[in-house]
């Protein structure tokens, strides 16, 4: 199903590697243009799922900013993408700015990034590498346990971990980790 | 047959709908009403709830995470468990709501007639209770950071009462409502609070409590707190030169913040016609193993005189996962005063009394409170777990239950409290003098009056050597009162 819904977006489609990694084609919240050919130029891209009233992705503005500052000299990539389509780039730049995010915000209104890599809820981070292939699908850390329930510090930095593999030349060790968060609208049945 | 039978259960399903049109639950008809009433108050822009509960599309968005959200109760928070203790402004779901937010949300969480569209509810601004008579505001801003552990930060306020006064209204108004979680407030005689607080105006860290010997109270708020105006004749009684100890637990969502909240009082022109007072139900003696998933905390006490209980604050840490008070009256009968059985520190709050629960002189209160110190529990701070002790840090634990009580008259408060002191040191010595709980000092005094008033010579109190022993020490504590 979600390979014929991919048809609509063929022109998009037909930038993405050639091994079926995400091809997109979308602008930021400034006007910029950013495209899946851009993933060539980096070790890895790190998309992080978002949402402005999201409180489970706020929480993780730091933490990404802090990975941001450790991981970008190493050749990663960083991106927030909103796939929520009643986000407007005017509060996603209040929102970033806010929140002192230090990387670029990708608007996914027609929600193409969230179906080609399989993102169902925010906060989810997806990792891809330079050939477009999906590395990491899953939550930064293990801090939110259950419903209402947060552990009192995480103690699994899954995010972090995978990067460091892949830095390494290694593979993932747990490729697909479970999110709890907000559901992206729309996208999750 | 295979093409037929999906083609049949459709027909079914689709026969099913309509006959049940009217059974599927709307937002307009059915949701708007119960979210109104018990999500908006804090579901709203600039409340401390992540987004908004007000339209249609803030609900639609979310239906399923509401419906499972409801359906664990986890929201709306309110922790205690039903049929122990029959509580103000309870914040519950009846299963009924819950049921119906589901359907709505399995079938697609439709909007239904616009003609039948609640009017959204409408929230006051400024003070509720109206203009207090005097206002207690933070003296500066204080800056609260994007990430960590949520802070509790005590805040010194001088009162500058120059007489005792009496408090009829406390309403507390949160400088930003984004992360300000709950807050307690407490009195404070004794100076300690001001010595604590280096600098003046920033506050001092209180995780467990405010660290002083608690004798006054003015209670609490939590998003979507009424104002708390007191109940007939019972008065807060501030102290000449009180101080107010504001404890405010923030709760970080990621950016930097800064809140300046403030305390409104309106003051009684009648001194109160009867007494009220904080009962301090605890053991101080925690010490619980690393790993150990079910380490069990007791604790009890008489009450020295006929007593009302108005509200109930139980305290513990992250450790804590259930805790339980009840009231054995001397006519034998049970009352449950509360049960919380999924504790979580960050929903802590005082439980109010729908109507004052009679505690007649004698009637024995007991706390059982039960820890889990293993990997397990999400909230422990320590992984891997480490052995766990009383104390005020994070990492140490607690177990009290603070049950504020109006007495006959106001001048029963000095002899209730005397009381209740005798009762403490009684049942310390029932069971024998624990030195590590104690110290060396207390324990050497305290065996002191066990060697003096253990007659059979068995090493504790027997109930029979009690009552003796209580006599005495409430005519210690009147002398010294005296003095």
């Amino acid at each position: 199903m979600r390979r014929c819904e991919l048809g609509i977006f063929l022109p998009l489609a037909m930038l993405a590697a050639s091994n079926g990694g995400p091809g997109f084609s979308l602008k930021d919240a400034t006007g910029t243009l950013h495209t899946s050919a851009e993933l060539v130029r980096h070790k890895a891209t790190v998309f992080l799922f978002v949402a402005t009233d999201c409180p489970n992705s706020n929480t993780y503005a730091p933490v990404m900013a802090r990975l941001d500052r450790e991981y970008s000299p190493r050749g990663i990539a960083f991106f927030n993408v909103y796939s929520d389509p009643s986000e407007t780039a005017a509060t996603v730049r209040k929102h970033d700015a806010d929140f002192k995010t230090p990387f670029a915000a990708l608007l996914d209104p027609q929600q193409v990034l969230a179906r080609e890599t399989g993102a169902r809820s925010t906060p989810e981070a997806v990792v891809v590498g330079p050939d477009g292939k999906q590395l990491y699908r899953g939550e930064v850390d293990n801090r939110f346990v259950a419903l209402g329930k947060t552990r009192y510090q995480p103690t699994e930095n899954d995010l972090q971990e995978a990067l460091d593999a892949i830095l390494a030349g290694k593979p993932v060790a747990h490729p697909v980790t479970r999110v709890l968060g907000c559901a992206i609208p729309g996208i999750s049945e | 047959m295979r093409v037929f039978v999906p083609i049949l259960i459709f027909a079914a399903c689709a026969w099913a709908a309509d006959a049940n049109k009217n059974a599927v639950p709307t937002f307009n008809h059915d949701v708007a009403p119960i979210l109104y009433k018990n999500c908006s108050n804090c579901h709203r822009p600039g409340e401390v709830a992540p987004f908004a509960l007000l339209t249609y599309q803030d609900a639609a968005k979310r239906a399923q995470q509401i419906a499972d959200i409801t359906q664990a109760r986890v929201m709306p928070p309110w922790k205690a468990t039903q049929g122990y203790g029959d509580f103000l402004d309870v914040r519950r779901l009846s299963d009924e709501q819950i049921a119906t937010i589901r359907e709505w949300a399995a079938h697609g969480a439709p909007e239904g007639d616009a003609a039948e569209k609640p009017a959204p509810p409408k929230f006051a601004s400024g003070w509720l209770a109206g203009q207090p008579d005097q206002i207690f505001k933070m003296s500066q801003p204080y800056t609260i950071p994007a990430e960590g552990a949520d802070l509790f930060r005590c805040f010194v306020i001088p009162l500058n009462a120059t007489q005792d006064e009496y408090v009829k209204t406390v309403e507390f108004r949160p400088g930003n409502r984004k992360i300000v979680h709950h807050a307690i407030f407490f009195l404070d005689t004794t100076g300690e609070a001001r010595k604590r607080e280096t600098v003046p105006g920033r506050g001092y860290s209180c995780v467990g409590g405010p660290g002083l010997d608690i004798t006054g109270s003015l209670s609490g708020w939590a998003p979507g707190a009424q104002p708390a105006s007191a109940r007939g004749g019972v008065a807060h009684t501030i102290k000449k030169g009180s101080d107010l100890v504001m404890q405010i637990h923030y709760h970080l969502d990621g950016r930097q913040e800064q809140d300046q909240s403030s305390l409104g009082l309106t003051f009684a022109k009648e001194p109160p016609t009867k007494g009220l007072t904080l009962y301090v139900l605890g053991n101080e003696h925690i010490d619980i193993p690393a790993g150990d998933s079910h380490y069990v905390v007791k604790a009890s006490g008489i009450l020295p005189m006929d007593t009302q209980a108005v509200a109930i604050f139980p305290h513990a840490h992250y450790l804590c996962k259930d805790m339980k008070v009840d009231a054995y009256l001397p006519d034998g009968t049970v009352k449950p005063l509360i049960w919380i059985k999924d504790w979580d520190f960050n929903w802590q709050g005082a439980y109010r009394y729908a109507s004052p629960v009679p505690l007649p002189k004698g009637t024995r209160v007991e706390m059982q409170y039960t820890y889990d110190n293993s990997a397990n529990n999400a909230h422990n701070p320590s992984n891997p777990p480490k052995e766990v002790k009383f104390g005020e840090q994070t990492t140490n634990e607690m177990a009290f239950a603070f049950i504020s009580l109006t007495l006959a008259n106001p001048s029963d408060v000095a002899e209730f409290r005397r009381g209740t002191r005798a009762e403490f040191i009684a049942s310390m010595l029932e069971n024998g003098v624990d030195e590590e709980a104690l110290g060396p000092q207390r324990a050497a005094s305290l065996k002191m009056l066990l060697a003096a008033f253990d007659k059979n010579k068995n090493g504790k109190i027997d109930p029979d050597e009690r009552d003796a022993l209580v006599q005495f020490l409430i005519r210690r504590e009147e002398r010294q009162d005296r003095q």
